[in-house]
């Protein structure tokens, strides 16, 4: 696939659009959000790649994250774009990109030419799994009665200061919880809103149900993790 | 719950994990197979400011390049981490590996700065190793220390087993080498390593050394306690810079830390002879790197970081002899790259127009000159060749350039000084702030700032001041009220430091051995950070000295004489103590001394051999 010249806006400068996917986990998963996007443009500088930098003053390559990921979640699914100055195959940018890489934990997984803009993310899919001292079978079933009820209702506090009421059902597409016997751990796959106007922060949803059902409600330490998998498009098919 | 998960439990309840967790571009794992040794290279601070030292990036990487060598990264963890570690009982991992620190053949510290010695010692009783070296059997590690505060680490006399005295490069490959050889021969025991060590050129074994002292709390002797090992110690250097070790590749941090930049280093020693500054005596002889030298490792960092800066260290890089083929050599490209280039600091004398515009950091932000006294008299004592002149010179470039804030440093506290030169802070920082008005309206920036930062003078040893006391604790707060009083423009802000921090560093800087038992009490009741506001227990630490039954004012405020025997008289950093007491008479007597470049002084550091361009004895 040849990649398309884009025109900038604000200026005459012609530059190609390169989407990467990325894995971010183990311990990497507590590397702030800012932190990986100073590694990740490091790394591409370092890539030697035709990168495309602002026209202003001050001149930066221009790189562009979808939603940031929370300290403590791991991802398959993380999206960079770049702009380049040169038609460049995606191949080639994977293998640049892949040869300077710092770490196995943080892995370049695919390049493409994007199809959608990233501010047209309609939901992102999360697997997570809980563990804690005292944990049952039966946590795993209220907490999923819970996240069925008609309405999950949750005070959050808004950037006025003021305690508002949110509604977090509509923007959970589905959201399950189940048993695992043999590992003596909770398990499920929720699939959120993750669009700019709606979205839902899984840690946010966690609090609800610490909150209101007998879930993490325990002495010592609670360890879960939370992964992403997958990034959809608002009709739920893959995003590209 | 695995220990992973109640590791991750952790990481996830303290501030900025990021620190944590190793795994960053450029940390070098040595497979198994190729280790016979490791070394633990703790820095006593945070992540965040270990990870910008030179010195241990060098270190690094010349003891991973050792064969046989695993060297991995030390730091210690936030207030917050290691609560959390001591509740859990959690002993401190090493970075690249996650090793205990105590399973490691060496543990090596770098002392930078006299408080961050509760920090090591704490770090130590983290990894589970006994604090007195003593008391450490044949499995416990070899304590090492290094760097600046190596030159007195009496203080830390009892609690290490060796310290490396000088630049390190050539020297700790040595050391390891001395190590897996006598293992490998079977003929490695503690103590006969120790004795061994204490042979090589550079090394410094506590242990083997008898004080003795004079009714009167001064030490009356300092003894070998065997005959073949020397009476003094001489500082170790590198000969000449373009051929030692340095990075083609620094470890790039995830999280942001204090510099985020590449960093070359210009030169070692300096050619002014400040007569209070520690760094310009213990460095000599100065060397320089070849432009050409610089300009490739500068590049090869780049290559490898991703950086988009570029900072040329050194003492004083005005006087660097190529300072405009190296900045044009760099430029060539670091410009296409969008790579800026950053100064450490500058001379008032030498600061131009021409320099300016090729330096990023200038460029940007404000700009800040070190005049260190208020009058020419006192900087006729202390040595600052710089003059009024120079000072408004450079300041009126600067507001001609556009810069609204200048900052100045000055000390105060030092040795002569009077109401006179305290008021003459006031008076320097009013005539900037004129030369600013004296500027048409349309060639400077619409508003000015002058910032007056002054620090406590802190006596140090291998300086023309190691003799001095310091100004008592009351003297010194009452000369920052006398500051307060005297600065009244309205464009100038004050700024003064700790004078209690000031006061604990000079007792660390100038103490003995004797000073262990305070340290000990300190740790025993978690002191550690001392040199963080949030840690820092001044009250606390005058307990400490009146339990343990020791005078702080001995170390801090008395005056030594000329020929007391000096804590440190065991060590010799080059320049020579006949130098320094000369010196010594000449800022009493109010004379200057040239710099290098102009006249030799004698000093005597060109004994210790280098690439000398600048000693005119080996011209």
């Amino acid at each position: 696939m040849v990649p398309q010249a884009q025109v900038n806006q604000n200026g005459p400068a012609v530059f190609f659009p390169m989407r990467f996917r990325l894995r971010k986990d183990g311990l990497l998963q507590y590397i702030s959000h800012l932190d990986f996007v100073r590694t990740m443009t490091k790394a591409l500088v370092r890539s030697k790649l035709p990168l495309w930098f602002t026209q202003g003053f001050n001149p930066i390559p221009k790189i562009t994250f979808a939603a940031p990921l929370s300290v403590g979640m791991e991802s398959d699914c993380e999206l960079m774009d770049v702009r380049l100055c040169e038609p460049t195959s995606p191949d080639v940018a994977l293998k640049a990109l892949r040869a300077v890489m710092p770490d196995a934990h943080l892995e370049v997984l695919d390049a493409y030419i994007p199809e959608n803009k990233l501010s047209s993310i309609g939901y992102l899919a999360y697997d997570l799994c809980i563990a804690y001292d005292g944990i049952s079978s039966a946590h795993a079933e209220e907490a999923e009665r819970y996240l069925s009820s008609p309405s999950i209702v949750i005070e959050k506090t808004g950037k006025s200061g003021k305690p508002r009421e949110v509604d977090l059902k509509p923007m959970i597409a589905s959201a399950t919880l189940k048993w695992d016997e043999e590992k003596e751990e909770i398990v499920g796959r929720w699939v959120l809103s993750a669009s700019p106007d709606a979205f839902l922060n899984p840690d946010l949803l966690l609090g609800a149900l610490r909150t209101h059902t007998p879930l993490m409600q325990c002495e010592g330490d609670v360890w879960y993790s939370l992964r992403r998998v997958e990034i959809y498009a608002p009709d739920l098919t893959v995003f590209r | 719950m695995t220990n992973e998960q109640k590791r991750a439990a952790v990481l996830r309840s303290v501030s900025k994990p990021g620190r944590y967790t190793g795994g960053e571009y450029g940390q070098i794992v040595k497979p198994d197979s190729e280790v016979r040794m490791r070394v633990a290279f703790c820095f006593p601070d945070t992540y965040e400011i270990g990870m910008s030292n030179l010195g241990m990036r060098i270190l690094y990487h010349v003891l991973n390049q050792t064969e046989g060598v695993a060297c991995e990264r030390v730091y210690a963890p936030w207030l917050d981490m290691d609560s959390e570690m001591q509740k859990r009982g959690l002993c401190l991992l090493t970075h690249e590996t996650a090793r205990p620190v105590g399973e490691c053949d060496i543990v090596a510290f770098t002392l930078q700065y006299e408080l961050c010695y509760t920090t090591a010692l704490h770090m130590m009783m983290l990894s589970n190793i006994p604090l007195y070296a003593k008391d450490r059997g044949e499995d416990a590690p070899i304590l090492l220390g290094g760097g600046p505060c190596a030159y007195n680490a009496e203080p830390l006399a009892d609690f290490f087993d060796i310290f490396s005295i000088g630049e390190g490069e050539e020297a700790l490959p040595e050391l390891c080498r001395l190590y897996m050889k006598m293992k490998r021969e079977g003929t490695y025991s503690k103590s006969a390593f120790l004795h061994e060590a204490a042979k090589l050129k550079g090394f410094y074994v506590p242990s083997l050394y008898e004080i003795s002292y004079h009714e009167d709390g001064t030490i009356s002797a300092i003894l070998p306690k065997y005959d073949d090992i020397p009476k003094k110690i001489k500082k170790r250097i590198v000969e000449d810079l373009d051929k030692a070790p340095f990075p083609e590749q620094f470890i790039l941090p995830y999280i942001e830390t204090v510099h985020d930049r590449s960093v070359i280093e210009v030169s070692r020693g300096c050619i002014r002879g400040c007569r209070f500054c520690q760094a310009g005596m213990v460095y000599r002889p100065i060397r320089e790197k070849s432009p050409d030298t610089l300009s490739r490792q500068a590049k090869c960092l780049y290559d490898h970081s991703g950086h988009d800066e570029v900072s040329m260290i050194t003492l004083s890089i005005s006087d660097y002899s190529a300072l405009g083929e190296l900045t044009d050599k760099l430029l060539e490209w670091a410009n296409p790259a969008h790579v800026g280039l950053s100064l450490p600091s500058l001379r008032i004398d030498s600061f131009g127009e021409q320099l300016m515009q090729k330096v990023s950091s200038v460029r940007a932000s404000g700009i800040t000159f070190a005049p260190e006294a208020g009058t020419q008299r006192l900087r006729d004592v202390i040595n600052k060749n710089v003059s009024e002149e120079d000072l408004m010179r450079s300041a009126e470039i600067a507001f001609r350039a556009g810069k609204g804030s200048v900052k100045l440093y000055f000390m105060q506290g030092l040795p002569t000084e009077t109401e006179e030169d305290l008021a003459g802070i006031a008076d320097l920082a009013n005539k900037v702030v004129d030369v600013y008005y004296s500027l048409p309206k349309s060639e400077r920036n619409r508003s000015v700032n002058v910032t007056v930062s002054v620090s406590c003078f802190v006596p140090k040893p291998f300086t023309a001041f190691q003799w001095e006391g310091q100004d008592t604790l009351g003297e010194m707060e009452k000369k920052q009220e006398f500051l307060r009083s005297v600065i009244r423009n309205k464009h100038v802000r004050f700024h003064w430091h700790d004078a209690r921090v000031s006061r604990l560093e000079a007792i660390f800087a100038k103490g003995d051995r004797r000073l262990s038992a305070v340290l000990a009490l300190a740790v025993e009741e978690g002191v550690c950070f001392d040199a963080w506001d949030e840690c820092f227990d001044f009250d606390a630490w005058m307990r400490r000295f009146e339990k343990v039954g020791i005078d702080p004012s001995f170390y801090a405020n008395r005056q030594m004489s000329k020929d007391e025997i000096l804590p440190w008289d065991m060590i010799e950093c080059g320049v020579s103590r006949e130098f320094l007491w000369r010196e010594r008479e000449k800022a009493y007597g109010e004379k200057t001394t040239p710099s290098c470049a102009e006249q030799c002084s004698g000093c005597g550091a060109s004994e210790c051999g280098g690439e000398l361009r600048w000693c005119p004895k080996r011209k």
